[in-house]
This record gives structure tokens, C-alpha cells and sequence, in this order.
């Protein structure tokens, strides 16, 4: 490590100490947005986790002609899985589908009508790219017309409505996302501003015994990085303690990976020294 | 070693400093004497590169201010020690960090820096108080520490801008007597002043300065 390393390094820790009510305004400030921005970033990945989910549940059912034998009914399956834009599939047998039909309505079709009337089928998903209701339809046409296949049943109208309202919803989301980020970027660059106005006369006493730019400005992007860093722990703190109320609390409806926690941690590091770059760059042209 | 030749310095439409010629060899003393607002500052800001001239030239040791780049003004700052009437020290450290300060920002060794600030601490008559806060100092002391830290990195020439201006009579002789002191070790010195009774006392070359313009 370098004289010059070391001594930013000291001094940059050694700053936040000598200007106590400055380093604590600052830190309170960065907190306070990355805690902002923490919770956005949990709303905004459980956002998508859940239009994501929605979206998943969206299955197409395909519905075997009664007379197909075993074998047939394996080969359609093999012809369905190798369908551009299918996903999965997964059979169902007419004793599975009974199973299910009398479980979510309460009847049982057999005392009724002493057989079952249920046909075997196959539930397929598609692919990420194809989730469109077009794509959807088209796949729903091109399989309807393999042979062997009687009819193909998906709810049609709740996937236009989720894919209607998702784009809306995510663009909403990724509207205020953004304003979240800007205000975050303004607020914890002018907080290091007026941070660093308390120091002009320091720093202009340094450039008066002869310190370069680089030796000036290094403690202070060190300090601006500190100051991030510790503003950025509430933010992930603020990240966890809903990760763990979610899981508590929401076990099957959201999600978020705790990576995610140390994203306002690292953005109040980049900020702190952006900040501290631009308010230095000023001072330092003066 | 200094050298203004024909300077002139303009600001915001006033002139302050007219037609300056000036030449201040190694070692030598030379006192600016004049009113307040004479142009005594603007003439050693002006060797000192904080602002540079409308015309002319200012030359210190091989840096010419037409020709000096931004990145050597450091290193000629470095040459050429200053001292204020307000001190200028950074009022959050002690006395050991304003003076090694200075040596940090030029990439002494640690172990080096250690050794010539105690050095120079010992010269300046202030080493006692090398561990104490500069905001707990008196304003004679505080001079010291900036002289301290105006010489510890050998300057060619020291400029003391009102050295005396905040200071009482004693603390005013005490700290003439030391800038003399470092002139006899070879160090030019350049001292603003408007105390004429200081002049009269330090018997040495002296140079006056009226309405931005050197009369006698």
C-alpha cells in the first residue's frame, strides 16, 4: 500500500470524526434514501416475481380423443413436447382428472353417471418468450391440429387481462423506480456538497502548501465512500427485516433473493463517491 | 530567484497592480510596505501563482507564470512557503499534523516526516506543544506552527503576507525575530506589511507600494 493510500485512508476515516454534525446529516440522508430505495427494490423484484407467477400459472389443456391407445397417447405427447415454444408437459390421466374435478367441485361424476366421463390430457406450459397472447393462440391453434387431439382449453381471457395489466403495472413500476434512483442520485450528491462545503477552507489550505488535486481529493472520495457504506447498511437492513416479515407473514405469495439486500449497500458506496466527486470537482476548480 | 517583470494585474475592471518590476535574489529580505489595498497581497499571490498576472511575468526559481503548467503549480508551492496574518492552519488537527501535513503531500517517508517536523517543530521554538490542538494555541504560537509548516519543506523563498497584522507586541517581535532567523539560513523573505515601525526596525531592503504601484 502506498504512503499516499494509507494517508487517504487514515485521514478519510479521521473526516468523518472532525466534522461530526456534517457526517451524521450525511449518513442520516443517505439512510433515509436507501432505505427508500431498498423498499422500492423489494416492492419492484416482488412486483415482477408475482406478475411472473401470474403469468406461469397460464397452462394450456390439451384433450385427447377418447379412442387413442396408450401407445398413440404416448407418441402425441412426444409430438407436443417437441412443439416450437413448449416448455413443459406433463400428462393427466382420466383417473387423475377425476380426481381433481371431484376434489374442486365436491361431486363425484361416477355416482352420477356410473362412469367416467373425463378425457385423459396433457397440461403443457410454454416458453418465456412465447407468453404473449398471440404466441399463446397461435401455439393453441398449431397443436389443436395435430392428430389425436380433440380440444385445447386455456382461460384466455385472464391471460390478455394479465398481460394488459402487466405491462401497465411494470411500466408504472419502472416509471417511479427511476424516480426513485434520480431523487436518490440528487439528494445524496447535494448532502455530499454542502458535507464538503464545510471543508472548502481546509481543502484550500491544502492547495495553499502545495497538496495536488489527488492528494486533496482522495480522503474525501474515501470519505464519501464511508458515508455511502454506512447510509447503504440501512437500506439493506431495511431489505432484510422485509424479507423476513414476508417469509414469516407471506410465505407463499413473495419472494426476494437476500442478495438483493446488498444492492443499496453497493449503490451507497458508488454514490458516496460520485457525490463526493462532483461537489470535490467544483471546489477543487475554484 | 523571484523575478516581476513589468507585471500588471487587472480585476473587475480595476487595476491593482501597475508596471511591476521586481528582483529578490537568494537569501536576500525584502519588505513590501503600504496602505491597506496598495496591492501588497495581490503582489504575493501573484508570486505565489494563486492568480496570475494581466501583463508580465512572473518568475520563481525555473517557474515562469506564462509558461507553468497547472499540474507544477504544487510543486512550486511547495518552494515557496507562505504565511498569513490568519494563520490559515487547519483548525481540526494538532500542531504535528498541520506541519506534517505539508511533507505528507509531497510524499516524504513516514519515517522522515516524523523526524523533520520534530526538527523543525525544535526551530520554530514550538516543539512542546507538538501534540496540541491549534485551536487551543495563542496567536503568536499559531504563527510559529505556520512558519513551521511554510519552511519544512526548504523553500526558496518565504512569503509572509502581514505576518505580524494579529499579534500582540511581543508576540510581534518574537515573530520577526524568528523570520530573520530563517533568513539567515539562507531563505529569501518576502514580508508584506503596513507597520512602517516594523520596517524602520528590521533594517532591510524595503520596497513601497502605493495605489498598485512601487514608489521608492
Amino acid at each position: 500500500m502506498s504512503l499516499n493510500v494509507l494517508y487517504s485512508f487514515n485521514e478519510g476515516v479521521k473526516g468523518l470524526k472532525r466534522v461530526p454534525m456534517a457526517t451524521i446529516i450525511t449518513i442520516t440522508t443517505i439512510a433515509v434514501t436507501q432505505i427508500l430505495f431498498g423498499l422500492f427494490l423489494f416492492f419492484t423484484v416482488n412486483v415482477h416475481y408475482l406478475i411472473n407467477e401470474m403469468r406461469n400459472k397460464v397452462t394450456l389443456e390439451v384433450f385427447i380423443d377418447a379412442g387413442l391407445s396408450d401407445k398413440d397417447q404416448k407418441l402425441l405427447g412426444e409430438k407436443i413436447s417437441s412443439f416450437p415454444g413448449v416448455a413443459s408437459v406433463k400428462y393427466v390421466s382420466k383417473e387423475e382428472a377425476l380426481k381433481v374435478f371431484s376434489k374442486e367441485s365436491g361431486i363425484d361424476p361416477l355416482s352420477i353417471l356410473g362412469e367416467n366421463p373425463l378425457p385423459s390430457s396433457y397440461h403443457i406450459t410454454v416458453t418465456n418468450e412465447k407468453r404473449t397472447p398471440d404466441e399463446i393462440e397461435k401455439i393453441k391453434q398449431g397443436i389443436s391440429d395435430i392428430n389425436g387431439v380433440d380440444e385445447v382449453v386455456y382461460n384466455s381471457t385472464f391471460y390478455k387481462l394479465i398481460s394488459k395489466y402487466s405491462s401497465r403495472v411494470l411500466f408504472a413500476d419502472g416509471l417511479i423506480f427511476g424516480l426513485v434512483v434520480i431523487v436518490t442520485i440528487l439528494l445524496v450528491a447535494n448532502t455530499l456538497r454542502l458535507s464538503i462545503l464545510t471543508q472548502k477552507k481546509t481543502i484550500e489550505i491544502m492547495q495553499l502548501v502545495g497538496a495536488s488535486k489527488k492528494f486533496i481529493r482522495m480522503p474525501y472520495l474515501l470519505q464519501g465512500m464511508f458515508q455511502g457504506l454506512i447510509g447503504g447498511v440501512f437500506g439493506s437492513v431495511a431489505i432484510i427485516i422485509c424479507v423476513i416479515i414476508v417469509k414469516i407473514y407471506f410465505p407463499r405469495l413473495f419472494t426476494v433473493s437476500l442478495p438483493v439486500a446488498a444492492v443499496p449497500l453497493l449503490l451507497g458506496m458508488i454514490l458516496g463517491y460520485i457525490g463526493s466527486s462532483i461537489a470535490l470537482r467544483r471546489y477543487l476548480a475554484e | 530567484m523571484v523575478k516581476l517583470n513589468g507585471v500588471w494585474y487587472r480585476a473587475d475592471g480595476n487595476t491593482i497592480l501597475e508596471n511591476i518590476r521586481l528582483d529578490i535574489k537568494s537569501g536576500e529580505f525584502v519588505s513590501i510596505v503600504g496602505p491597506s489595498g496598495a496591492g501588497k497581497s495581490t503582489l504575493l499571490r501573484l508570486i505565489h501563482m494563486e492568480i496570475f498576472p494581466t501583463r508580465g511575468v512572473v518568475e520563481v526559481a525555473n517557474y515562469k507564470s506564462n509558461t507553468i503548467m497547472e499540474k507544477e503549480i504544487p510543486h512550486l508551492r511547495r518552494k515557496t512557503g507562505v504565511i498569513f496574518q490568519d494563520f490559515k492552519l487547519l483548525e481540526d488537527r494538532d500542531v504535528f499534523e498541520n506541519v506534517a501535513f505539508a511533507l505528507w503531500a509531497t510524499g516524504v517517508r513516514r519515517s522522515r516526516i516524523k523526524k523533520k517536523v520534530f526538527k523543525v517543530l525544535a526551530e520554530v521554538g514550538i516543539s512542546h506543544k507538538r501534540f496540541t490542538p491549534v485551536v487551543q494555541l495563542s496567536g503568536g504560537e499559531k504563527q510559529r506552527v505556520a512558519i513551521a509548516r511554510a519552511i519544512v519543506n526548504d523553500p526558496y523563498v518565504l512569503l509572509a503576507d502581514e505576518p505580524t497584522g494579529n499579534l500582540d507586541p511581543d508576540a510581534t517581535e518574537d515573530i520577526v525575530g524568528l523570520i530573520k532567523r530563517i533568513n539567515k539560513m539562507g531563505v529569501a523573505v518576502l514580508m508584506a506589511t503596513h507597520k512602517t515601525e516594523l520596517v524602520k526596525i528590521l533594517k532591510e531592503k524595503t520596497v513601497r507600494i502605493e495605489q498598485g504601484r512601487i514608489v521608492s
